[in-house]
This record gives C-alpha cells, sequence and structure tokens, in this order.
C-alpha cells in the first residue's frame, strides 16, 4: 500500500505541475494555512515562554512577550519541591504506565489479532462480532463497575491497578486483525508448516518480522494513549507518589483556587506542564508517520 | 498586658465600626465562663496516622502534636480541591482513606449515614463540654460523637473602608441598607459594584438562608425528611439579591475562581458577606501585595435591630473507619482542637474561629488580622456567635443540594428562570434525590 | 496437527481473559447493579426503578442536551476544520505540507488535561492580551470567557485543538489512497481544483466522514477531561456533561446504583445516537437497496429469479 500511496503523490505532483496561473490561490491558501498553524502553535510558544517566566511576570507582562528576569531555573526549582517534591516521580510514574501498558497491550493484542486473522476456529465470529459491538460502548458506562472490579483484584491505589483494566482494548485487536489481515500473507505461514516449524514458532520467528511496523504503530498509539490518560488513575489511586503527570497536574490545579492552599500554584503548573508534554512533542516528528499511517488501518475498514 | 491589649484593640474596633463600647464587656463577661483547658490521656504506643486537612496551619499543628506525642507520627496531607470526591471514592474504595480528616458539618451526615466514620464517643466524649451545646449538636448523631470541631463561620460581612470612603458609605446594618448603597455605588459610576452575587457557591448561599430563617431541611422524628426550599425566608433571600442582579447593582460572579480573585484584587467590590475564616482563606490570597485594608462588620440584618446570623462552612477532625489506630487518631482530633497549643496555632496562624468558645481564650484568639489591617476580628465573629439560628439542620445529600443550587440559581442569574421557580426547582429535584436514596419525604 | 488446534485458543486467551474481566463482565455488572437501590445501608432490588427515576432526572437530561448540543458545535468545528485542511494539504497548490501535517498533529501528542490547562490560563482574565482580542467583540468590555454562558463555546474551542489536526490527519491519509486514475478523468473534464474538491474528494471521503463523525459522537457523549479541569478555574456545574454527572453521583453524592443505571443510560443514547445518525446519513445506500428489491422483485415475475438474487 505505501508504495501505491509514492506513485499517487508523484502522479499528482505531475499533474499539478501542469497548471498555471494559481499563484493568486497558493497564496491566498498559504497564509490561511500559516494562521491555522499558528492557532495551533500558539498554546505551546505560550507555554514555553511562560515557562520561562517568573509567577508574577507571568501575569504583568504581555503573553507572548520574552521574559525579563529568566524564572526558568526557579521554576525548575519549584516544580522540584512543590507539595512533597511529587513531580519527578510523577514523571517516572508516567513513563511507567505508558511503556508496560504499551508493550503488554501490542503482545496480547497483536497475538489476539493474528489468532482471529490467521485461523479459522469455531468461535472466531463470535469474538470478532463481541469486539466490533464493545467499540461502539462508551467507556463512561463501566466506570463504577471497573471500579469496583479493580477494588475486587486488591489493585486499589497500584501500579497495576491502572495499567491491567487497559490492556486488552477491543480497538488494539481490531485494528492489528485488521492489519495482520492484509500484511501477513498466509502462504509464508504455510511454507512454515512444511519446514516443519510450530505455530508458535511461526509467530514468533516468521510473523513477528514482517508484522513489526504495523505493531509499532499500535505501541505508539497505547503509548500515547496511557500517557495522556486521567480518568482511570483518577478513579484508582490516591497516593501522591502513584500519580501520572496529566494527575499530578490536575491536583495542583486544584490549589489554584482552595482556600487555605497557599500562594496559587500559576509558575509550577506553567512549568509543570510544559516538562510533561517536552518528550512527546520532540520526538512527535519522529514518530508522527507511523502513528498515521496506523491509524488509516483501523479507519478506513471501518 | 494581654488584656489591655485586647481592650484597646475591642475599644479601637468598636470605634471605627461607631458601635457603642459595650462589647469588650460582654465579650469579657463571657470569658469567665470558661473552665481550664482539657487534660489529655499518655499515649506510649508507636504508630503512624494520616490528616487530611487545608487548613493553612496543619504543618504547625502536627508539628506542636508531634511534640507533644512523641510516640506517634502525623502525616499530613493537603487535600486537592475536591475533597469529599477523593474521600468518597477512598472510602467506596475501602483503602487509602487517612485516620484523621477535616470534614465540614454540612457534610457530616453523608459520611455518617453510609457508616464511614468512628464513633469517637468512648474517647472523646468528655471533651465536649467545652463546645457550646449547638456546636455539640453538629457532631453527635444519634447519641453517638462522630467528630471533634474545629471552627464555626458564623457570617459577617467584609467591607473595604477606602471604598466606602471613596463612595460616601457607611457600614449597612441591614439588607435594605446594603441594596440602597449598592445602587448608590453603581449610580455614582456605572463600572463599580459594591458586591457580587456568587450562584455557584451552594454553602455560602446557604448560609445567607440560614440567616433568613429559611430551614431546608428538618428530619422527623420518624426519620422522614421534611424538605422546604419555597419558604417564604427562602424567596425573599433570593429575590432580595434576584433584583440586585436585575438592576444591575450587584454582579454575578462565581467565587474561589481566579476571574473572582481577580475582580476582588483589583478593587471593583467594597463589601461582600463573608465567614470568620473568610479574611484569610478568601480574602487575602484575591489582594495582591500592596492592598488598603479591609475591614470585618457585623453581617447586616433583615430586621433593623435584629440579631440573627447564619454559619458558612466550619469544620471538624472526623476519624475514618479505615484507621487501625482509633485511640491515636481520637486523641490528635481532640488535641489539635481544645489544647491550649492547638487553639493558639489555629487562631493565629490557622486564621479561624476556634469552635470551642467555651474554652480560655488563647492569646492569639483575639490577635489581630494583618488583611483587615490589625483589626480583632474574631471579637466580631465571637459576638455573632450566640445569633446563629442553632436549629439549622443538614440532609445527607449536601452536595447535590449544593450542585443543585448552582445549576439553578446560574440559569436564574441570567434571566433564564426566576428565582421562585428556582427554588422550586431545586426542591423538586432534591426530594427525588433524596426518595432514590431510599429516604421518605414530606413537603 | 491436532496440536495446533488449540493454538488460536491459547493466543487469544490473554486477551480475552482481560476482556471478560474489564469489560463484559463490568457491562452486565452495571446492569446488575443499576438493579438495585442502597437503603440506609442495606441492598435492595428494586428491578427497572432507577431508570424510571432517570427517565425524569432533568439533570441528567438536560446534561445529554448539553451534549448533544456540544457534539454538533464540535462536529462542525472538528471536523470540517479537519476536512479543509486535509483538502488544502491535498491539493496542489500549496507548498511546505509536510511542515503543516506536522503542526496540525501536534496537539496530538498533548494530554487532553494538559491541553485543557493551558486553554484555561490563556482564558483567564487576567492575562489580557488574548481577551482583549476578545473583548473587540463586545463594546470594550473585557469578555470572561470562562463564565457559565460561553463556557459550552470555550471548550468547542479546546475540542477543535485538540482533535482537528488528528481527523485532518485521518482525511488526508484516506485522500493519498484514492486511486489517480479519478484526479486524471476529472483533469480531461475540466475539473479545477476547487471543484475536485468539492464533487470527487469529499464524495470519496464519506466513509471517513461518517468514521470520524461515530468516533466524534462518541466522543462528545463521554466529554469529560476539559470540563473535569476547567472546575479548577472556574465554576463548571458538576452536572454539566453526563460522564461528570455519572462521576459525581458515585462519587460525590456515593450512589453507586444510580450512577450505574445512568451509564447504562447514557450508553444506550449514545447508541442510539450513533445509530441514528447512520441510518440518516445512509439515505443513499437505502434508496440503492430499494432500487434493488425493486429490480429484484420485476425480474421474479420475468421467472429469471437466480439472477435477481445473485445482482
Amino acid at each position: 500500500m505505501s508504495a501505491n500511496v509514492g506513485v499517487n503523490q508523484l502522479q499528482r505532483r505531475n499533474h499539478s505541475r501542469t497548471n498555471v496561473g494559481r499563484k493568486a490561490g497558493t497564496t491566498i491558501i498559504t497564509i490561511v494555512m500559516i494562521f491555522v498553524a499558528a492557532y495551533f502553535l500558539l498554546p505551546l510558544v505560550w507555554l514555553l515562554i511562560s515557562t520561562t517566566k517568573t509567577g508574577s511576570e507571568l501575569f504583568n507582562t504581555p503573553m507572548l512577550a520574552l521574559p525579563k528576569h529568566i524564572g526558568l531555573f526557579a521554576n525548575l526549582k519549584l516544580v522540584s519541591t512543590y507539595h512533597g517534591g511529587y513531580f519527578w516521580r510523577w514523571y517516572l510514574n508516567s513513563a511507567i504506565y505508558a511503556t508496560v501498558t504499551s508493550v503488554l497491550s501490542t503482545v496480547i493484542c497483536s497475538l489476539a489479532g493474528y489468532a482471529l486473522a490467521k485461523y479459522r476456529f469455531r468461535a472466531r465470529q463470535f469474538v470478532f462480532g463481541m469486539i466490533l459491538a464493545s467499540l461502539l460502548v462508551p467507556a463512561a458506562a463501566l466506570t463504577v463497575p471497573t471500579f469496583l472490579m479493580v477494588k475486587f483484584l486488591g489493585l486499589m491505589n497500584t501500579y497495576a491497578g491502572v495499567i491491567v483494566p487497559g490492556l486488552a482494548t477491543a480497538f488494539g485487536v481490531y485494528f492489528l486483525s485488521i492489519y495482520i489481515g492484509e500484511a501477513m500473507p498466509t502462504e509464508f505461514m504455510d511454507s512454515g508448516r512444511v519446514d516443519g516449524a510450530g505455530e508458535w514458532q511461526i509467530f514468533w520467528r516468521i510473523a513477528i518480522p514482517v508484522l513489526r511496523p504495523g505493531m509499532v504503530t499500535y505501541l505508539l498509539i497505547s503509548f500515547i494513549g496511557s500517557w495522556n490518560n486521567f480518568f482511570l488513575p483518577l478513579l484508582i489511586l490516591n497516593s501522591s507518589a502513584l500519580y501520572p503527570l496529566p494527575l499530578g497536574l490536575d491536583v495542583w490545579s486544584t490549589y489554584l483556587t482552595q482556600a487555605g492552599a497557599g500562594v496559587p500554584p500559576y509558575a509550577q503548573i506553567v512549568t509543570g506542564s510544559f516538562l510533561s508534554i517536552l518528550p512527546m512533542v520532540v520526538l512527535f516528528p519522529f514518530l508522527r508517520k507511523y502513528i498515521a499511517s496506523g491509524m488509516i488501518t483501523g479507519g478506513i475498514k471501518m | 498586658m494581654k488584656w489591655r491589649l485586647f481592650f484597646s484593640g475591642a475599644v479601637a474596633l468598636a470605634t471605627t465600626l461607631g458601635m457603642s463600647a459595650t462589647i469588650p464587656s460582654e465579650a469579657a463577661a463571657r470569658h469567665h465562663v470558661a473552665v481550664a483547658y482539657p487534660k489529655f490521656p499518655k499515649y506510649t504506643k508507636h504508630v503512624t496516622i494520616t490528616w487530611w486537612s487545608w487548613v493553612s496551619s496543619a504543618n504547625a499543628l502536627v508539628k506542636a502534636f508531634e511534640k507533644a506525642y512523641p510516640t506517634i507520627k502525623v502525616i499530613h496531607r493537603q487535600i486537592p480541591g475536591s475533597e469529599y470526591t477523593k474521600l468518597t471514592t477512598v472510602l467506596k474504595a475501602g483503602s487509602g482513606a487517612p485516620d484523621d480528616v477535616q470534614i465540614e458539618y454540612q457534610m457530616m451526615p453523608q459520611y455518617v449515614n453510609t457508616g464511614d466514620l468512628v464513633n469517637l464517643a468512648q474517647y472523646d466524649q468528655q471533651y465536649m463540654k467545652w463546645y457550646p451545646k449547638w456546636v455539640q449538636n453538629q457532631v453527635t448523631f444519634g447519641g453517638k460523637l462522630f467528630a471533634m470541631p474545629e471552627d464555626v463561620a458564623p457570617l459577617g460581612l467584609l467591607y473595604n473602608p477606602s471604598y466606602f470612603a471613596k463612595y460616601h458609605l457607611s457600614v449597612p446594618q441591614t439588607w435594605a441598607q446594603f441594596a440602597a448603597d449598592a445602587a448608590k455605588v453603581h449610580k455614582a459610576n456605572p463600572k463599580a459594584y459594591l458586591s457580587y452575587f456568587a450562584p455557584n457557591d451552594g454553602g455560602w448561599i446557604t448560609g445567607l438562608l440560614w440567616q433568613a430563617g429559611a430551614q431546608p431541611f428538618l428530619q422527623m422524628s420518624n426519620g422522614a425528611w421534611k424538605i422546604d426550599f419555597t419558604s417564604p425566608a427562602a424567596e425573599q433571600v433570593m429575590n432580595f439579591w434576584g433584583n440586585l442582579i436585575k438592576k444591575g447593582y450587584v454582579k454575578v460572579s462565581n467565587d474561589f475562581t481566579p476571574q473572582w480573585n481577580h475582580e476582588v484584587g483589583s478593587g471593583l467590590y467594597g463589601a461582600f458577606p463573608a465567614a470568620a475564616w473568610s479574611p484569610k482563606y478568601q480574602l487575602q490570597p484575591a489582594l495582591p501585595k500592596k492592598y488598603t485594608p479591609w475591614k470585618a462588620a457585623y453581617i447586616p440584618q433583615w430586621k433593623a435591630g435584629a440579631h440573627d446570623d447564619g454559619n458558612w462552612g466550619g469544620s471538624t477532625t472526623a476519624v475514618t473507619n479505615q484507621t487501625k489506630h482509633p485511640r491515636a487518631a481520637a486523641l490528635f482530633a481532640a488535641w489539635i482542637n481544645l489544647s491550649e497549643q492547638g487553639l493558639s496555632i489555629g487562631n493565629n496562624i490557622g486564621g479561624y474561629f476556634t469552635a470551642s468558645t467555651d474554652s480560655p481564650h488563647v492569646a492569639a484568639f483575639t490577635a489581630p488580622v494583618p488583611v483587615l489591617g490589625g483589626q480583632r476580628a474574631n471579637l466580631i465573629f465571637e459576638k455573632e456567635s450566640p445569633w446563629v439560628n442553632t436549629s439549622f439542620e443538614w440532609s445527607p445529600w449536601t452536595l447535590y443540594v449544593y450542585s443543585e443550587m448552582q445549576v439553578e440559581f446560574t440559569k436564574a442569574a441570567s434571566g433564564k428562570e426566576s428565582w421562585n421557580q428556582a427554588l422550586a426547582n431545586i426542591q423538586q429535584n432534591v426530594s427525588q434525590f433524596a426518595r432514590t436514596q431510599g429516604y421518605q419525604v414530606v413537603q | 496437527m491436532r496440536k495446533g488446534r488449540l493454538v488460536p485458543y491459547t493466543m487469544l486467551a490473554p486477551f480475552f481473559i482481560l476482556f471478560l474481566g474489564f469489560f463484559v463482565y463490568p457491562f452486565f455488572y452495571a446492569f446488575y447493579l443499576s438493579m438495585y437501590a442502597t437503603r440506609m445501608g442495606a441492598n435492595q432490588f428494586v428491578g427497572l426503578n432507577n431508570y424510571l427515576i432517570a427517565l425524569t432526572d432533568s439533570e441528567f437530561w438536560h446534561s445529554i442536551t448539553t451534549v448533544l448540543y456540544f457534539g454538533v458545535l464540535q462536529a462542525v468545528s472538528v471536523l470540517l476544520v479537519g476536512l479543509i485542511l486535509a483538502l488544502f494539504l491535498d491539493s496542489s497548490l500549496v507548498k511546505g505540507k509536510a511542515f503543516f501535517r506536522l503542526v496540525y498533529f501536534l496537539p496530538y501528542a498533548v494530554p487532553g488535561v494538559i491541553a485543557a490547562l493551558m486553554w484555561g490560563f490563556l482564558y483567564s482574565p487576567q492575562l489580557d492580551p488574548l481577551l482583549r482580542v476578545f473583548s473587540l467583540f463586545d463594546a470594550g468590555k473585557p469578555v470572561n470567557v470562562l463564565s457559565s454562558s460561553s463556557l459550552l463555546y470555550s471548550i468547542v474551542n479546546i475540542v477543535t485543538w485538540e482533535w482537528a489536526g488528528y481527523n485532518m490527519t485521518l482525511y488526508f491519509a484516506a485522500l493519498t489512497a484514492l486511486p489517480i486514475e479519478l484526479y486524471e478523468a476529472a483533469k480531461i473534464d475540466g475539473c479545477n481544483e476547487w471543484r475536485l474538491a468539492v464533487l470527487i474528494k469529499v464524495p470519496l471521503l464519506r466513509p471517513m466522514i461518517l468514521f470520524t463523525s461515530i468516533l466524534s459522537i462518541i466522543g462528545s457523549m463521554q466529554l469529560f477531561n476539559e470540563p473535569f479541569i476547567l472546575s479548577n478555574l472556574t465554576a463548571v456545574p458538576p452536572n454539566y456533561t453526563p460522564n461528570l454527572y455519572i462521576y459525581n453521583m458515585a462519587f460525590s453524592y456515593g450512589n453507586l446504583n444510580y450512577s450505574a443505571a445512568l451509564s447504562f443510560l447514557l450508553a444506550f443514547v449514545t447508541f442510539v445516537a450513533s445509530m441514528l445518525f447512520l441510518y440518516f446519513t445512509s439515505g443513499e445506500q437505502r434508496r440503492e437497496k430499494r432500487a434493488a428489491r425493486k429490480q429484484r422483485k420485476a425480474m421474479r415475475q420475468l421467472g429469471t429469479e437466480k439472477v435477481g438474487i445473485q445482482s
């Protein structure tokens, strides 16, 4: 499929060159696109600039003006020590949640997707139907029972309580089964069998190398999903030491208006927000391609 | 020395407010009722307890307690703004709740009803005599004691003297005068507002209703609840504010938001009804570094010369049933709220009006409040404290009631429905909610 | 090979066990919970009573209408912005496509909580410059974009910022997958870029637009993070959206049973909304099917039943 896209684009570029006298259109659209880009960048640029401002400058200087006093280091210190100094711990927690969830989820969903895509067995239709139906059920419907389930398993306020409920996603299996169905020729499996390889050997030795791109896509989507996860940690966690970044920052922001919480922690929240999106935003240009190419597989087939 | 200071302060205060000088002697008279500070038992087991609280004196209280009881280690946690949601969540989760927790009076019935609080009677009943009867009633349910009161919070009026001077206003004694002042200010300067109405704050509005004699909840002897949001008193209060809003004399502004802070900090308002803890927890955080001090005065009355007041907030220290050390937790709850040191820290660093009005007054009780230009504000609130209508009752659904009030009063404040309609809707929805919870409701 | 028969089941097992435990079971358990009420600490079977109460619960239905209205606004802004951007990027008129594609998609990497916080700060009254831009529209008076009357639109903006690029990426990917012959044919017919976009590309994107619309309906019905975070910065009613109401019903008001009933009802409403949407947007297909049925009927009358069925 990717080869096809390349040819398409190449041809399209040629086809457009034959048109002339469209400079006006180009200019107008480019200006619009630049404005839209500015809109998308505005909060991020503001955040970057604000991180370097002191708390009082945050409100007394124009929004996008560069600061007179560099408050960055003071802010970093504030962030590192505010309310028990948990920030970097939250950072580590977010990394743990996202890494463990995405890796395990990729393995679990790939196995299931492979089984659904490549084997004909009795329960196949039933399982597939169930997965499709569950895609339409909003997660909100499961708030209370998920909470009680985690309680029943004794996983309240633990890493596992946040990780385990998110491992088996219907989207993951659906996406990977469609991808595997397309990307993994059944002949590969047959030739493997002829060579005397067992089914599991075929999966590990033959399928995985072939399927790596799709699995990486899902891994990234899953990583971003759990890096952003807020609702489940909100229900399950109550120790600051276990919070992921979004939950920690939410708790800080409740101190903005809370009676008795002291000076509103604007600078801490701004700096904390900046630090918490930094790795993803920096890595995003390199990851974008994988994410986008995966989304289309999940999307187009719907 | 202490006495003289206190006296001169009170006189100065009385002069500022243009009141007769009888207050200090009355206040002084109350001091003599006081018995000695309670004595607390020894505790030698090594334990660690946790405490959720948002008072600014928390760290100081913990330090003092740990010094008095070196074998008990207390871990304090500043709770997020949505405290009760977090607390309910961990109580339902069966783990993660603290040993001690700060709970306001209005939330007591909910947690008592769900069986989440420890009956402290066997540990702390003997300390109850330091509290006035009505405060005891607020933490006693079915003969069981469920919390140690920390502070009470009678309503007063906070006002900005320089703002009042600018518009030639005197401190309003009645709500009618308050309304006239609001009109005067707005006519003098259409961009200025004497005060605001906060439709988001059910607790604050309840305090105002309480003052006017409304009684939204009343439990009958058979356990059924009489819910009454449409009483003449409630309609009077809401239409009073509604009219001021409609005429544009009072601004609609949600309190405890950055927007509200900004408005107060930039001097938009000249006065607002507030509680005893407001100077420290509401006003001070909103004011910029340089400010002209405010002052506290008595709450305006509906009838000239009357002495009626309501309460807004006020907290207790309760012990949750997840505790493994109920005796230590109960001891902590009593000590921080009744020991001389605890009271001292609470009044001074805590900046609240301690509930044990029958204790001897610690010096800090009359400490000058910086944000009020050194006024000894607790004397005002102490005078008002007996004015509070003590037959007021809380329902076990306060958070739902507050949500309802926010929704309906926000609608009314933007002109989408009448204030009487808003009250009728609250009446209906709260009644229905109570029934969902399995309670019997009579109108 | 007999041993191999168990392999797909073993492969499926880890997923299936977790799926049963954290999806299927909770789903039915929620229904079970919703049939009970806790009365004075005692669990009591009440049948469908909680649902009957919910049907007349004005708070709940008000929150539903709020998110439905939000959903319409959001669909228009998120999907339309995404679509227009994708068409721009796919046209031959724009340079620096890689840059724009990246920038527009970048918010996807920002957690919703952080996006809400950032915008919440940008909306806040102390940050005058942005508000001055808004104040142009309101006779010089500073507008509070977080006031209860404009809160919904402020959230629409946050959600647009978060998701427009995501949808743009989906549309763009779908566009690049379209066969080039179509364009060639259109070019021969003398189509310019605009007509090409409106007459050829948009109709071909239909399945993708439907797909993203369904996602967007489900997403709107579940709106939670943005209003929840903004409630730290302004007054947001605790029953503002169905999900907030469900959350507060369970964890503020402490009524797990009624909360479960409400969440089931929300799932049902979402399902119905998605189905209705599909029904109304598939009018064309229905007409085609009806035509086919008629054709079959006609053929049957002509005695060529087999052919008809196969067609």
